[in-house]
């Protein structure tokens, strides 16, 4: 008899308790309740923590998905005839095919170097110039711009809502409010957070899988001497804006343009070198063709240009030895894996 | 004796549940709310201003340029009034997803209509020109702050504050356009402005009923008040000191006209 009081109340108590959460109001733009993934669980442990983190913008399958859809959409230019794809190209990580810059629409020329993909959630700023600050709105600039994809963002979100599929799938993924121009955003967002790189041969060695070739290893060594202050590892980049001596006067300003400050001039984003073996042409205009003549540069064609970075004063010490010990180790920091990732592939 | 203590305690919950939700109706003193608006309007001129519009030669009395304006608009945002409850108390009204792009070509937004102000009496209002620098780096957003809304750098990430375009025939340099975009939210480049106003002693009464008017006054021809003529600097297209010393005359300007 006490027992089934004592189940009686218990049970009253659950029921009036649950009356009570079912009464108060449900967001109805939350998405629906989908896992999400984190991106540390997805990197080495050597990696550093990611910069893009948004509670708002949390990593769900649906949301990549329909980024990456958006990504190889020609539907984003204007003449609906160009995607991100189309000057980011996976079996070059993203870069742009050996174009020293990419065409626009209807083929005017860029003045920099289409910048490779990968690991795009750790950068603290964005573009050779680091003018954009969020991940979230890199796309904006090259959707927009003139020379590039030449769209008017409001009207790109008018032809997607008169897609039945994105629609839904912006419903899916989002919930209610489904395609708006942040949705949009997010949705790309995402899609180049999950652009990473982390299985080269330079990986595996660092996790003890395989070893360096001897030369491979001479080539690592002089790396951590001559290189590692600017191509700091393991993301091959300090992130900084550096100035490497390619001219006594730069046309593009760099950083300076950015900032307005004079001894920002000529400086550009130290460039990651994973994947740097496939990414030719070298530096913001694709001036270099390939990586001998990136350190014939470094050993022998720095100029003095007063914002030169100290540790490229006098250029490098590297004899053509030492040059090709370094080109072998950088070919270790390729990752068949990324170039070759079905889930980033073209889904059309 | 235990029938007695279960029965009370399904009582309670059930009193807990109903009083937690609460009716309108029932709403307190304290939690009534009314509406308020704050309305902008525009004059050109120093000695005896005229109403600013668009598509209309003005003669700038300070640098002489004659000038035609096709376009001004600019961020005005964080609105705040602050005054005493109906009980009394001090209270801060903060606007929610505080925006708005004041467009003089689009007569509907020069209105800013602030919804859910506590009942009560209010002595001063705050408002901020701009969008402030966490807006300015937290990447996607939407509404007035969506960056297809044309006030927002594409290339160096930053809302542009205030756009003002038209056609001079001084601006030979520009091909007889001048166009002006402000911004900037770093350092010495940061145009950001808090303004406040407290209604030249006047008191706006917010009441579940009727709605009072703020109304504002700004003169788009304070941006030439010490800014050279159009024939030396007929644009400015990034941050930086033109924007800086532009920027502070305009809002400068921006002040108290009468409630209503």
């Amino acid at each position: 008899m006490r027992l089934s009081l004592k189940i009686y109340t218990v049970f009253c108590t659950i029921s009036i308790f649950l009356l009570i959460l079912a009464s108060c109001k449900k967001d109805p733009t939350l998405a629906p309740k989908t896992p999400t993934i984190r991106l540390e669980s997805l990197v080495p442990y050597y990696f550093p923590a990611a910069h893009y983190q948004s509670n708002k913008n949390q990593l769900q399958e649906k949301r990549i998905a329909l980024g990456r859809k958006l990504f190889y959409d020609p539907i984003l230019s204007s003449s609906n005839t160009m995607s991100c794809g189309s000057c980011h190209k996976q079996a070059f990580a993203f870069s742009d095919a050996g174009n020293v810059t990419s065409p626009g629409e209807v083929g005017q020329p860029g003045q920099r170097n289409s910048p490779p993909i990968f690991n795009k959630a750790w950068n603290t700023s964005f573009m050779w110039d680091g003018g954009i600050n969020n991940l979230e709105v890199v796309p904006f600039a090259p959707i927009t711009a003139p020379h590039e994809m030449n769209q008017d963002v409001k009207l790109l979100l008018q032809e997607l809502k008169e897609n039945a599929q994105y629609s839904n799938e912006f419903v899916e993924a989002f919930g209610e409010a489904g395609i708006t121009e942040t949705n949009f955003y997010y949705s790309l967002a995402q899609f180049m957070s999950i652009m990473i790189s982390v299985d080269s041969k330079y990986d595996h060695v660092k996790q003890g899988s395989a070893t360096f070739s001897i030369e491979e290893s001479k080539g690592y060594a002089l790396f951590k001497s001559h290189c590692n202050t600017c191509h700091t590892e393991p993301m091959f980049t300090s992130y900084n804006f550096e100035n490497t001596g390619l001219y006594l006067q730069y046309q593009d300003k760099g950083r300076g343009r950015v900032t307005s400050n004079t001894t920002d001039d000529g400086k550009f984003k130290v460039p990651s070198l994973r994947n740097i073996e496939i990414t030719q042409p070298y530096m913001h205009d694709g001036s270099k063709q390939s990586l001998q003549e990136v350190l014939n540069h470094y050993s022998q064609g720095v100029l003095s240009h007063p914002n030169l970075s100290p540790e490229l004063t006098g250029g490098l010490p590297i004899n053509a030895d030492d040059q090709k010990a370094l080109i072998a180790f950088l070919k270790t920091l390729t990752d068949q894996t990324f170039i070759t990732n079905p889930d980033l592939a073209n889904p059309f | 004796m235990k029938n007695i203590i279960s029965g009370l305690l399904v009582a309670l919950i059930l009193s807990i549940t109903i009083t937690s939700c609460r009716k309108k109706d029932d709403t307190p003193d304290e939690l009534k709310t009314g509406s308020a608006k704050v309305e902008f309007s525009h004059v050109m001129g120093m000695m005896s201003p005229t109403p600013f519009e668009l598509n209309k030669q003005y003669t700038h009395h300070m640098t002489g340029d004659e000038m035609t304006f096709t376009m001004f608009r600019y961020y005005v945002s964080n609105l705040q009034l602050i005054g005493t409850n109906a009980d009394g108390e001090a209270i801060t009204y903060s606007e929610k997803d505080s925006y708005h792009i004041v467009n003089v070509a689009e007569p509907g937004s020069l209105i800013l209509d602030l919804a859910d102000v506590p009942v009560g009496t209010y002595t001063e209002l705050k408002y901020t020109m701009g969008v402030d620098a966490e807006r300015n780096t937290t990447g996607a957003q939407d509404g007035a702050l969506a960056p297809s809304n044309g006030m927002f750098w594409s290339w160096n990430t930053g809302y542009i504050f205030l756009k003002a375009e038209g056609t001079s025939p001084q601006a030979t340099a520009n091909m007889n356009n001048f166009t002006f975009h402000l911004g900037g939210f770093e350092g010495t480049n940061n145009i950001i402005t808090a303004k406040t106003t407290n209604f030249g002693g006047a008191t706006l009464n917010v009441t579940e009923s009727a709605t009072p008017t703020i109304n504002l006054k700004a003169n788009p021809g304070m941006l030439w008040h010490s800014a050279p003529s159009l024939s030396q600097t007929p644009k400015t297209h990034m941050p930086g000191a033109t924007a800086v010393s532009m920027s502070s005359d305009f809002y400068g300007s921006v002040s108290f006209d009468k409630i209503d």
